[in-house]
Order: C-alpha cells, then sequence, then structure tokens
C-alpha cells in the first residue's frame, strides 16, 4: 500500500540522494560524459538535463550504485544522440536501446568501476603532502619531465627522481593504509616507478 | 552469466569503498582470480600512458566542476546563497531561461550584505586581472591566485601559473578555434601563445590569437596596449592586427603597440628586430617590396599612425625615441616624454579604474609633461606627486577624481 505519506517520504529520500549525488558524483559524470562528447559545455547541459529529468521520475531507486548506473546510461544516451547519425555505426553493445535509460548493461558497471578507480587514484594523490602531491600532479597526471618538473618545483633535475619515488611510495603506504591492497593498484604503481 | 558480471562489478564497487562483509569478501577473493572484466581493467591501469591521459582528463573534469560549483555559490544576481538541497536544482533550471527568470522572482531579496563603500578606500594599482573567452563564448575568471589548467581547446591546454600567467601548450596544428583575452581598467595580465610567443597586455586592453597558428602566417588582433616578444619564425610571418585597422608584421622581435582608441594614435615602438608597419591589415605572402603607406623599423624607433585618419594621414616615424618609456608599464612605473596632461590623466584611468573629473579648461593643456612615476603605489600616494609638478589639487571621491587649479 502506498498512501500519499509514504509517497512523500519516498520522494523526499530521493531528493536527498539525488542532491548528495549532485555533490558527488558530477564531476565523474562531467568526466564520463566529456569523454564522448568532447565539449565541455555540452556536458554540463546533458547532466543538468538528466538530474533534472531524475527528479521528475517516480521511481524510488534501490542504493546509490542503482542511482549512479542510471546516471551514467542516461548521459550515455543523450550524449550518443547528441552525436547523432554519425555515429550510429560505432559498434557498442547498447545502440539498440540507445533511448532506454533504464537499460543498464555490463559496460556500464564496468565503467562504473573505471571511475570508481580512477577517482580513488586522484583523491589519494590530492590527500598528500604538498610536495608530494605536486610532484605527482606534474609526472603523473600532467605528464612533465623530470626536466620540466625540475624548472617547474625549482629543484635540481637530479632530484627530482629520488622525489618522484618517494611520492609514489607514500601514494602506496596511503592505499595499503586504506586497506586498498587491490592488485590493480600496485601492478600499476610497479609500472610507473 | 549477465548477473554474475553484475555482481563482480558490485563487489569491486564496495571493496574499493570498504564495504564488503566478511562473506563478500571470501567470494570477491574468488572471482578476483578468474575475472575477465578485472584482466580488462587491471591490463588499462597498468598503461601508464593510458592511465596519465585519464587522469589529466578526470584532473580537468574536477576543475570544471569546482568551477560549476564556484559560480552556483557565488549567484551574478544578489541572491541569498542557496542551501545544499536547492543548489542542484537550481543547476538543472539553470537550462532554461525562463526557470531562470522565474527563480529570481521566487528566492527572497539578498542576505548577503554587501559592503559600502568605504569613504577612505585605498585605491590600488593594477594587479594580474584579466578575462577569458574561449571559442564557445565561455568566459574564464583570471586573477593571480591558484594554478592548473583552465581550460582545454581542441588538443591544447591552456594552463595558468601561480604568478597570474597563461600559456598554451599543444601540438601546432591549424585550428579555427579563437580565444580572447581581456583585461579590465586596473588589471594586466601575460600569455605565452602556441607558438612560443609572449605577450604582456596592459589595462583596458585585448588580445584576440587562434589557439594554434596554422603553417602559413601568425596573425592575432589587439586594442589598447600590448607588449610582444615574438618567437623567431621566418615561415610564418607574424602579424599584428591593430583596432581591426593597421597592421604591424614581424618574423621575431620586441616591440610594444599602444592603441588606445581615446589616445588617438596607435604607436608601434621597436626594441629589437626588424616590423614593417602597415596602415591597412595585409594577409597572404608578404611582397619584399614596400607597399604605399609602409614603413619598417628600426630598433629605437617608433611608429605613429592617427587613429580614424588611415592610410591618407600617413604613418609618421620618429627616430631615437625612449624606448624604455615606451614599455615603462611592464616595469612598474610610468614614463613620460613631453606627454600631455589629459595622456597621463587617461594613462592613471586605465591602471587605477578610476575617472578624472576635470574642468573643461584643463583637460586641452598644452603641457607637456616628462618623468616617471612609480606604478606599483596606491593611487593616494601618487596624486601628492603630480599635484607638485602639474600645479594641480586632486580630490579622491570614491573612484572619481576631482581636479582644481591651485
Amino acid at each position: 500500500m502506498t498512501g500519499p505519506q509514504e509517497t512523500k517520504s519516498h520522494q523526499k529520500r530521493k531528493h536527498a540522494m539525488l542532491s548528495e549525488l549532485y555533490d558527488s558524483y558530477y564531476g565523474m559524470l562531467l568526466y564520463y560524459t566529456k569523454q564522448l562528447v568532447r565539449n565541455a559545455e555540452v556536458a554540463k547541459d546533458i547532466i543538468s538535463e538528466v538530474f533534472a529529468n531524475m527528479l521528475k521520475l517516480s521511481h524510488d531507486f534501490q542504493s546509490v550504485a542503482d542511482a549512479q548506473a542510471y546516471l551514467l546510461v542516461s548521459c550515455r544516451n543523450r550524449a550518443y544522440n547528441y552525436l547523432g547519425a554519425a555515429h550510429t555505426t560505432r559498434s557498442s553493445a547498447s545502440l539498440s536501446d540507445i533511448s532506454d535509460d533504464w537499460a543498464t548493461d555490463d559496460t556500464i558497471h564496468e565503467e562504473m568501476v573505471r571511475l570508481e578507480l580512477l577517482h580513488t587514484i586522484y583523491k589519494e594523490i590530492n590527500a598528500l603532502p604538498t610536495y608530494a602531491r605536486d610532484i605527482l600532479n606534474l609526472s603523473f597526471i600532467k605528464g612533465l619531465s623530470n626536466q620540466e618538473i625540475a624548472e617547474e618545483l625549482q629543484k635540481p633535475v637530479g632530484n627530482i627522481r629520488a622525489l618522484k619515488a618517494q611520492a609514489l611510495k607514500m601514494l602506496r603506504l596511503r592505499i595499503i593504509e586504506k586497506k586498498l591492497t587491490y592488485a590493480l593498484l600496485l601492478l600499476m604503481l610497479e609500472e610507473v616507478v | 552469466m549477465k548477473d554474475d558480471v553484475a555482481d563482480w562489478h558490485d563487489l569491486i564497487l564496495k571493496y574499493l569503498k570498504e564495504e564488503l562483509t566478511a562473506a563478500e569478501q571470501l567470494r570477491f577473493d574468488e572471482l578476483y582470480r578468474q575475472s575477465p572484466s578485472f584482466k580488462k581493467l587491471s591490463d588499462e591501469f597498468s598503461d601508464p600512458a593510458l592511465l596519465q591521459s585519464r587522469l589529466l582528463q578526470f584532473d580537468l573534469a574536477m576543475q570544471e566542476w569546482e568551477a560549476v560549483r564556484e559560480t552556483e555559490r557565488t549567484p551574478a544576481a544578489p541572491v541569498r546563497p542557496m542551501n545544499r538541497r536547492s543548489r542542484w536544482i537550481w543547476a538543472a533550471a539553470a537550462i532554461s531561461a525562463a526557470c531562470i527568470v522565474t527563480y529570481m522572482y521566487l528566492v527572497s531579496p539578498a542576505e548577503r550584505q554587501i559592503s559600502p563603500p568605504s569613504a577612505q578606500q585605498t585605491i590600488l594599482p593594477a594587479s594580474q586581472k584579466a578575462v577569458l573567452i574561449l571559442a564557445d563564448q565561455r568566459t574564464i575568471e583570471l586573477d593571480d591566485l591558484g594554478k592548473g589548467i583552465v581550460a582545454q581547446e581542441g588538443e591544447t591546454v591552456i594552463e595558468k601559473s601561480g604568478d597570474g600567467a597563461l600559456s598554451y601548450q599543444g601540438k601546432e596544428s591549424t585550428s579555427a578555434l579563437l580565444n580572447t583575452l581581456r583585461t579590465p581598467r586596473g588589471g594586466f595580465y601575460h600569455v605565452t601563445l602556441s607558438d612560443g610567443t609572449k605577450v604582456w597586455l596592459n589595462a583596458a586592453s585585448s588580445l584576440r590569437y587562434p589557439v594554434t597558428f596554422g603553417t602559413a602566417e601568425r596573425r592575432v588582433l589587439i586594442t589598447g596596449q600590448a607588449y610582444f616578444e615574438v618567437a623567431h619564425d621566418a615561415k610564418r610571418p607574424f602579424r599584428v592586427v591593430v583596432n581591426d585597422q593597421s597592421q604591424v608584421e614581424v618574423l621575431g622581435t620586441h616591440f610594444d603597440i599602444s592603441a588606445y582608441l581615446d589616445d588617438n594614435e596607435t604607436k608601434t615602438t621597436l626594441l629589437e628586430g626588424s616590423v614593417r608597419v602597415s596602415p591597412v591589415p595585409v594577409s597572404g605572402v608578404s611582397s619584399p617590396l614596400l607597399s604605399p603607406g609602409q614603413v619598417i623599423l628600426q630598433p629605437g624607433q617608433q611608429a605613429r599612425l592617427l587613429v580614424g585618419h588611415k592610410a591618407q594621414q600617413g604613418i609618421v616615424v620618429d627616430k631615437n625615441v625612449d624606448t624604455e618609456a615606451a614599455i615603462a608599464w611592464m616595469k612598474g612605473s610610468f614614463s613620460y616624454d613631453k606627454a600631455s596632461f589629459a595622456q597621463v590623466v587617461r594613462q592613471l584611468e586605465r591602471w587605477y579604474d578610476v575617472d578624472f573629473v576635470l574642468p573643461k579648461h584643463l583637460a586641452g593643456l598644452p603641457d607637456r609633461y616628462t618623468g616617471d612615476f612609480q606604478s606599483s603605489i596606491p593611487l593616494s600616494e601618487l596624486l601628492p606627486q603630480l599635484s607638485q609638478i602639474s600645479g594641480f589639487t586632486f580630490q579622491l571621491k570614491g573612484k572619481k577624481v576631482i581636479v582644481r587649479s591651485k
């Protein structure tokens, strides 16, 4: 039985969840949608539209992960619509159900994990002490050479390699500390040093 | 089968968020050893180049999100700061202009106090302030704070350094994307273009340029005043179109162009190298011969062209000018060599973002001023000095400076 009272509390809960998601997930949605449409403004419009639309839905999402999957699928579908006919030849598992925002599939779940991993690495880098964060930002994110990093940080170029290794070690320690002993992350860190 | 995969991803998510129960942990360990999806993700994340490009994009998106959040926090109209819940509804509504208008009416009037201008406000000299207008007309406010990537145009990354300078980094390819850097009154800025050319933009000026230059020529447009250090490239002439009117063509050199419309003349001062000043914009391959009206400057020379009179007026070349005076603004001073009082006033107005109110009979003074002022001091310290040499008194009222004869 769904009385008006219950509907109202549902609605309230959904508002709270969406509001929370808007704060915590917008950046990731922007990254994801921008990868597809290659235009930040279009991506922002799409995300606004998706949130506005979701508010109107009477559906009650079971979990945050459910809502996240729905957000991603909606953004992807709108992105494909935006890209239009030119891209319909692209091989994608989900083109047949392009208009169906409920058609979550494996690729979306994989995408969620991918985003979550990127976000985790990103967050951990930014939580490091300033000098370690700076050096990882320059090397890891912006891909500068040791020479360029030395110039940017005004440090002797000979020190950069050691500083980089030290910063990566700190990052790895943080990840272990957070019990994120996910082999993936460790694998990745081995590669970079 | 499909459920298995979804289940697996669910487990990984919980794992990352440290939400696994003991039973799930067991399942996780087992699936972990045999999942094809794990293999795929693990391959991706072990590729440093791929990971780096993704992190770069991710960083960019996060900064753009910060910018979105900023604009939501400080709406341009003085509306009450919205609470957490209504903020995102606001953003959703922003897609429709009609909604915005409605919203403005519904939100109760300002609670945010607007600080009343204090009677004795210190008028500070110009600082690093500018607005960057991207090809899609998006605008980004720039100041001397913060650093990092501010935007990306095509393959080019636009980065801001900590000391308030922009730089364009990316492969040089032909691009139709045009950016504009505009300084307000009381602001100046520095930008390094994609070819390595450096431009210092004085107050109340603008520079319009492609994100990347093509192979044929490098063409930019300016208004106001700018100092150029052009990266040498014999194959691609660098052309500066001034106020959509005259043009300066260079190969690699240091020069200053001052073209404020209210100064009524465009001055090109050459410090190093060689430039060709033309009364009208020219495109295509430049002829080695001089066209009518064109002049070639040697270092230490200055070309003057009256605004609005175009070619028939002709370009006047002054030899042995004080080139340091022309670029004094870059080095923290104002330097005048037989300048009129009106000229001095206009420069101070742009630098301090104030307006001088002077009686009509003082405006057309033939007086010639020669001398230097420091431009990094507050206006209140500069005015007494100006008072001494000019014989006028100055009274500061808000953003107005009232001029009287002694």
